[in-house]
């Protein structure tokens, strides 16, 4: 096992950072493809609704790191379960982590050279990215923590920018009742927002990572999380209405209205700046990777653990790339609530009464 | 060539490399002749050693120089002839008694025992007086080389305060920086670096100020110093340095005196170099690169408005051509119509790709502003002109580059000029960039981009964070990153590097284990 110095953590701020940087990126590419059809007004109060629940998805992690005293959820399973089982666990965290950067890839393409340049080399595209987002991982944590700062005020500065560029194309009439439809397309909005934040499922594995109150962590998280939503929404809500619900990227298609007078293409600037939050997205991702295959294989090879992460990820990326369509991605939106409740509360759950029965079969074996 | 075998080898492997341990120093023989055997044998049939042997008291002795070194005036007059006139003494210990005392009868007198002390002090122009019987050495100060007198330094040029740079003598040096830190807190420790060259280093730091740790860290970097020979403190910088994969280094220069005074007063480390006026400051934060010592001296709200057209700088000098080449390339609609119009004119009438374009023009600016640089002055404007003129006029002139580049390339050249410290990397990134841009349009200038940026945030000097106070933020310090604030708001809190935001240093006592989940 790979022992945890304090020095490598990250303060609970740069978790906060890190997580927006993640959720971001899945939001500002959302498709209704596969989702909720109302993408208007109902949305608004659905992006809101679904910050509690996020907070219950959080509990059982929060239950396992008051009792364990912030041990990793893989640390943890190591020292329950011996080598075998926590590695196990190591192995199960490192191809979640490969699926998500795969998935992103898969969006990336899908977004950039699909919709956006069709001209451009996928090739070339994926094998940058894939490249420098291996490499930025092989910075280790601080540094991609340090660069989601960065990346998380330049998106939201451009998020708040763009929406008083859009002002002039905004149309009040848009804004109906959130509940003009009634409650039901506001709460399965909710339940489809949920599990965009698959962030949760890896939260337990950073525990011992964060310098500080991680609860307070979460708290100003899904606050924030919550503002960035409600702007975005309300930015697509006031320029596309319910038309929303017809584009495949509201968001972007939204933005491609403003008009800044010099800059011709709004959207251009909107898409480089997706990109910064998806990079950083992917590094952090790829950086837990590497960090489970050090676990398992020893803290020795870190090169070979990154050639073959990026290796697999761009061959991967490359093969369904045709497969997967952007609504095929946003019919997966079960499985990744499958694997958000998998990780964020079954594994939490399973450790924490496995060391309950440790527990009571020590004090019975004392007694 | 390294091979892929050692690319995938472990760290740890990596960090075996065995170092032959020094040889046992030579002791100082009480015979006189074995000790002017071993000299000889030393230096060879080099022509600057100079052995004047003479009788004095009784015994036998010998005066033993580097010609050039020494002031031979002086040592005629304040040694050979005191020496000569010396009555007769009862041996060796006593005669040494008396040169100590009435002969060498100077602040810097030195008392050694291993003959590589000699060497060394006599090569740094001392005056050695061996005894016949004495199984030590005197030596006296008698410096008397050549050295450049204080002039105003080259690249950092400041419209107000101090004219006076450093010079190559590291004492000199020492004199500049005591005069300006009239305080016994400043503390300089001398060492030396290269295991042939002996070059003197020194450490200047203040007592209570700076972090037992970094110090601690530093003294032990250069003390484990592979290196043979030592000319420059370029030569020692990478080793103070905690990454090699960057372009941007966390260990600074300055060549001002005052600027070191600075940063030793917020609990820096300057590390002086014999025989180079340029200092290495460590550690030192990215944003101190858009500092300079104009900042403080001027009205802060114009220094403000400098430390904006800096920062401007800096990304126009990095990105303006990739940009430029990435939305002519890919995106030209992004630009306004007219704007539009004028570039497809251009890009018709030129026989290149606006890549290829881009980097032939910088790749032949950056010939001709290396020629003006290492030609004499006079050649140099010459250069300068005939640039001018084959690149501004006659290239546009012939279609083989469009207006708008040679337009790109002024400007990205008089910004990366803004920042002089930050030249060479903004330069190789200008490359990367238009390459990135003329590949993958705007989208492979954005991977490029936070990729520089997850680069940059991994520089660290002792969980010191390079980016500190930007990433990690700290509002309270942006009063003197963003802005620059009045004195008297300046003054009110003392800024110790060790204190910001990020770094462990100020937590623990303990050495910290910089070591991070799937760092290189």
């Amino acid at each position: 096992m790979v022992p945890l110095k304090k020095n490598t953590q990250i303060s609970v701020s740069q978790l906060v950072c890190l997580l927006l940087a993640s959720r971001l990126t899945t939001a500002m590419t959302a498709s209704p493809a596969g989702g909720p059809a109302g993408f208007g007004s109902s949305m608004l109060v659905s992006v809101v609704l679904q910050i509690p629940l996020l907070l219950i998805l959080l509990l059982p992690t929060w239950w396992f790191s008051r009792r364990t005293n912030r041990s990793g959820t893989i640390d943890y399973a190591y020292v329950l379960f011996g080598p075998k089982g926590g590695g196990a666990v190591a192995a199960l965290y490192g191809l979640l982590c490969l699926v998500i950067v795969n998935a992103d890839l898969l969006r990336f393409q899908t977004f950039v050279s699909v919709a956006l340049s069709p001209g451009m080399s996928r090739i070339a595209l994926c094998g940058t990215l894939v490249v420098g987002v291996f490499f930025a991982a092989s910075c280790g944590l601080q540094a991609v923590a340090r660069a989601a700062g960065v990346a998380v005020v330049v998106v939201i500065a451009a998020m708040v920018f763009t929406l008083f560029s859009l002002l002039p194309e905004m149309r009040g009439v848009h804004f109906l009742s959130p509940l003009y439809d009634g409650v039901y397309p506001v709460v399965e909005g909710a339940l489809y927002e949920l599990p965009r934040s698959i962030e949760v499922a890896v939260v337990g594995m950073l525990l011992p990572y964060v310098r500080g109150s991680s609860s307070k962590g979460y708290a100003v998280w899904t606050t924030v999380l919550a503002g960035v939503l409600v702007l975005m929404q309300a930015t697509i809500t006031g320029v596309l209405g319910d038309f929303a619900a017809q584009v495949r990227f509201p968001y972007y298609t939204a933005v491609t209205a403003a008009d800044v007078g010099i800059i011709q293409r709004m959207d251009l600037i909107a898409v480089a700046v997706w990109l910064v939050v998806l990079f950083v997205k992917m590094a952090f991702y790829s950086m837990l990777y590497m960090s489970c295959a050090q676990r398992i294989f020893g803290k020795n090879r870190k090169p070979l653990y990154a050639v073959a992460g990026g290796g697999t990820v761009f061959v991967t990326g490359l093969s369904f790339a045709g497969l997967a369509a952007q609504s095929e991605q946003e019919a997966s939106v079960p499985v990744y609530l499958i694997i958000a409740g998998l990780f964020a509360v079954a594994l939490p759950l399973v450790l924490v009464l496995a060391d309950m029965v440790r527990e009571r079969r020590a004090r019975r074996a004392r007694a | 060539m390294p091979s892929l075998k050692g690319f995938f080898r472990s760290s740890g492997d990596r960090q075996k490399a065995v170092s032959a341990p020094p040889p046992p120093p030579h002791p100082v023989s009480p015979v006189l002749m074995d000790n002017l055997v071993y000299l000889h044998a030393q230096f060879g049939v080099s022509s600057d050693l100079t052995v004047r042997e003479m009788e004095a008291g009784g015994c036998k002795i010998a005066i033993v120089t580097l010609e050039g070194m020494v002031d031979r005036h002086t040592i005629a007059d304040a040694v050979l002839l005191p020496l000569s006139k010396v009555p007769d003494m009862d041996g060796a210990e006593a005669l040494m008694s008396y040169v100590r005392d009435k002969v060498l009868a100077m602040v810097d007198l030195m008392q050694v025992v291993t003959m590589d002390e000699v060497i060394n002090l006599i090569s740094s122009g001392f005056a050695a007086v061996m005894a016949d019987g004495a199984a030590y050495v005197l030596l006296g100060g008698f410096q008397n080389f050549m050295i450049r007198g204080v002039g105003e330094p080259s690249s950092e040029m400041t419209t107000r305060g101090s004219r006076e740079g450093f010079t190559e003598a590291i004492r000199v040096n020492i004199s500049m920086i005591r005069r300006r830190m009239k305080t016994p807190d400043l503390t300089f420790e001398m060492m030396s670096a290269g295991k042939t060259s002996n070059t003197a280093v020194c450490l200047c730091y203040m007592r209570g100020r700076v972090s037992e740790q970094l110090l601690n860290d530093v003294r032990a970097r250069i003390q484990k110093l592979p290196l043979d020979v030592v000319l420059e403190s370029g030569y020692i910088q990478p080793f103070l340095e905690n990454r090699r994969l960057s372009l941007f280094s966390s260990v600074g220069t300055t060549e001002r005196p005052d600027t070191l005074c600075g940063k030793v007063a917020e609990g820096r480390i300057g590390v002086l170099v014999d025989g180079t006026p340029f200092v290495l400051i460590t550690p030192t934060l990215f944003v101190e690169h858009f500092q300079s010592m104009d900042d403080y001296a001027i009205h802060p709200y114009y220094a403000s408005f400098l430390r904006i057209i800096k920062y401007v700088s800096f990304f126009v000098g990095m990105l303006l051509p990739g940009l430029y080449v990435a939305v002519g390339t890919f995106h030209p609609e992004m630009l306004p119509f007219t704007l539009m119009l004028s570039y497809l004119k251009s890009d018709l009438s030129t026989p290149f790709p606006l890549v290829m374009e881009a980097l032939i023009i910088h790749f032949l600016f950056e010939i001709m502003r290396e020629a003006g640089l290492r030609f004499p002055k006079a050649v140099g404007h010459a250069v300068s002109i005939v640039g001018a003129l084959v690149i501004g006029e006659s290239a546009v002139r012939a279609g083989l580059i469009g207006a708008p580049m040679v337009i790109i390339v002024a400007l990205t050249a008089i910004s990366s000029f803004v920042i002089p410290s930050l030249y060479g990397p903004v330069t190789l990134l200008r490359f990367g960039f238009i390459i990135l841009g003329g590949t993958l349009g705007i989208y492979g200038i954005m991977i490029g981009l936070t990729l520089l940026l997850c680069s940059v945030c991994a520089v660290h000097i002792q969980s010191i964070p390079f980016t500190a106070p930007v990433t990690p933020f700290s509002l309270k310090a942006m009063r003197d990153v963003l802005i620059r604030a009045d004195w008297r708001e300046l003054w009110k809190h003392q800024f110790l590097v060790q204190n910001v935001v990020g770094s462990h240093l100020k937590e623990n006592g303990t050495e910290p284990d910089t070591t991070d989940p799937g760092e290189e």
